[in-house]
């Protein structure tokens, strides 16, 4: 006798057809050695599924960040109209800044919108003319703050309003003075290649942004971070710290 | 998910993210690796949505994330590294045995680190299964194999659950 074998799980799982479902309920009303593979399987997928599902970090995903409120000036319909459909950077989510369109049909604008964090410099008061740099600062400061993220308040990367060029962040010290966003980022791939992690790890943190993402990277293991940022600084010709 | 519907990345964060996150902790079993896989599949969905032909977007959505975990894998076996300290419950074989096991009443600890001795394509298949609640046409999609293959793994792979557990 051909037993059922894979035919169980699929059985079980309801992903049979008319025929071979009733194929495979003939075959188990004979068939004790099948009835009994199908109790063990039963079992192994029963087990399976009581796994609890697991909450991630608070912060990896939307619904967790504290982005979720929007910011002030995001309630200012003149410089929102202004916008048209520019993408305004709104939330973060453990680390990753998103782009975000502002809810307008043309997401194909999301082409045109600056993609760096220069984006929200240029965003935010692109049609309001009248918000001084204190308040485009005070912006930025408290949109990071939504986001969950301290870059602004971390003692080795003092930062203000960010400028075109100026490092974002830097939580592993690698910089404390206004470099190259690009270059640097292209620098630190060079050196290191493969040896560093795209996303947000639990190493040390690089964070870099260009023009088409915001760079998150991890050094990989053995790398000392200010080994790297040395590397990197004399590579770019920066001054020490 | 309809078939002409393209969700906005935030919408996938928001809908799938957990799912992400789980399948990811089921298949590596820490949850560090978890928490790195899902934020790569995240962004991987980012910057794949403007270029997103409407289809089947789970399956799309999948591909990326099994893809996205075998990268992994492949640059932890480059550069091989000492595991972080693990904050979960113990997971791995290290855990220690609980006093009262009740009769089929397994502990989470015992269930994740069989699933982590299954080899991967089958682990990788029930872990579809029984913890995202794929179909078998979706992860033969996700994973670019004939639905025979995806229910030959899972069938093959509960069954070594079944003994590792007994």
């Amino acid at each position: 006798m051909t037993h059922l074998d894979d035919l169980l799980s699929a059985h079980l799982d309801g992903e049979l057809d008319s025929d071979e479902e009733a194929r495979v309920r003939s075959h188990l009303d004979a068939c004790t050695d099948c009835r009994q593979e199908l109790n063990d399987i039963t079992k192994a997928r029963n087990l399976v599924r009581s796994l609890p599902l697991i909450d991630p970090p608070p912060g990896l995903l939307p619904e967790t960040a504290a982005g979720q409120r929007k910011p002030s000036w995001l309630a200012n319909p003149g410089w929102v109209g202004a916008m048209s459909a520019a993408a305004v950077v709104i939330v973060a989510v453990g680390g990753f800044l998103v782009l975000q369109d502002d809810g307008g049909p043309d997401s194909a604008a999301m082409a045109t919108v600056p993609r760096s964090i220069t984006g929200v410099a240029a965003a935010i008061p692109a049609g309001d003319p009248d918000m001084t740099d204190r308040e485009r600062q005070a912006v930025v400061e408290s949109t990071v703050d939504d986001m969950g993220m301290d870059m602004f308040s971390d003692p080795v990367a003092p930062m203000g309003f960010v400028h075109h060029g100026d490092p974002i962040a830097v939580r592993a010290g690698l910089f404390n003075e206004v470099v190259d966003n690009e270059e640097a980022s292209r620098g630190l791939e060079q050196m290191y290649e493969d040896e560093l992690v795209f996303g947000l790890g639990s190493g040390p943190v690089v964070f870099f942004c260009d023009h088409s993402w915001y760079r998150l990277w991890t050094l990989g293991d053995g790398i000392d971070p200010m080994d790297a940022a040395m590397d990197l600084k004399a590579g770019l010709g920066c001054r020490g710290q | 998910m309809p078939n002409d519907s393209v969700p906005t990345w935030e919408e996938v964060a928001r809908r799938d993210g957990r799912k992400i996150y789980n399948f990811a902790y089921r298949l590596a079993g820490n949850p560090a690796d978890a928490s790195d896989l899902a934020q790569e599949v995240l962004l991987r969905v980012r910057k794949g949505l403007p270029n997103y032909t409407p289809g089947s977007f789970d399956g799309w959505l999948w591909r990326i994330t099994r893809n996205a975990f075998l990268d992994s894998v492949r640059y932890r076996q480059r550069r091989p590294t000492t595991p972080l300290p693990d904050d979960d419950r113990g997971v791995g074989a290290s855990a220690p045995a609980p006093d009262e096991v009740l009769g089929e009443v397994r502990l989470s600890e015992d269930i994740q680190a069989a699933l982590l001795e299954l080899p991967y394509d089958f682990r990788e298949a029930v872990v579809m299964c029984d913890v995202v609640g794929l179909t078998y046409e979706e992860i033969a999609e996700a994973i670019e194999a004939p639905v025979g293959t995806v229910r030959s793994r899972i069938h093959r792979g509960r069954k070594m659950l079944r003994e590792k557990l007994s």
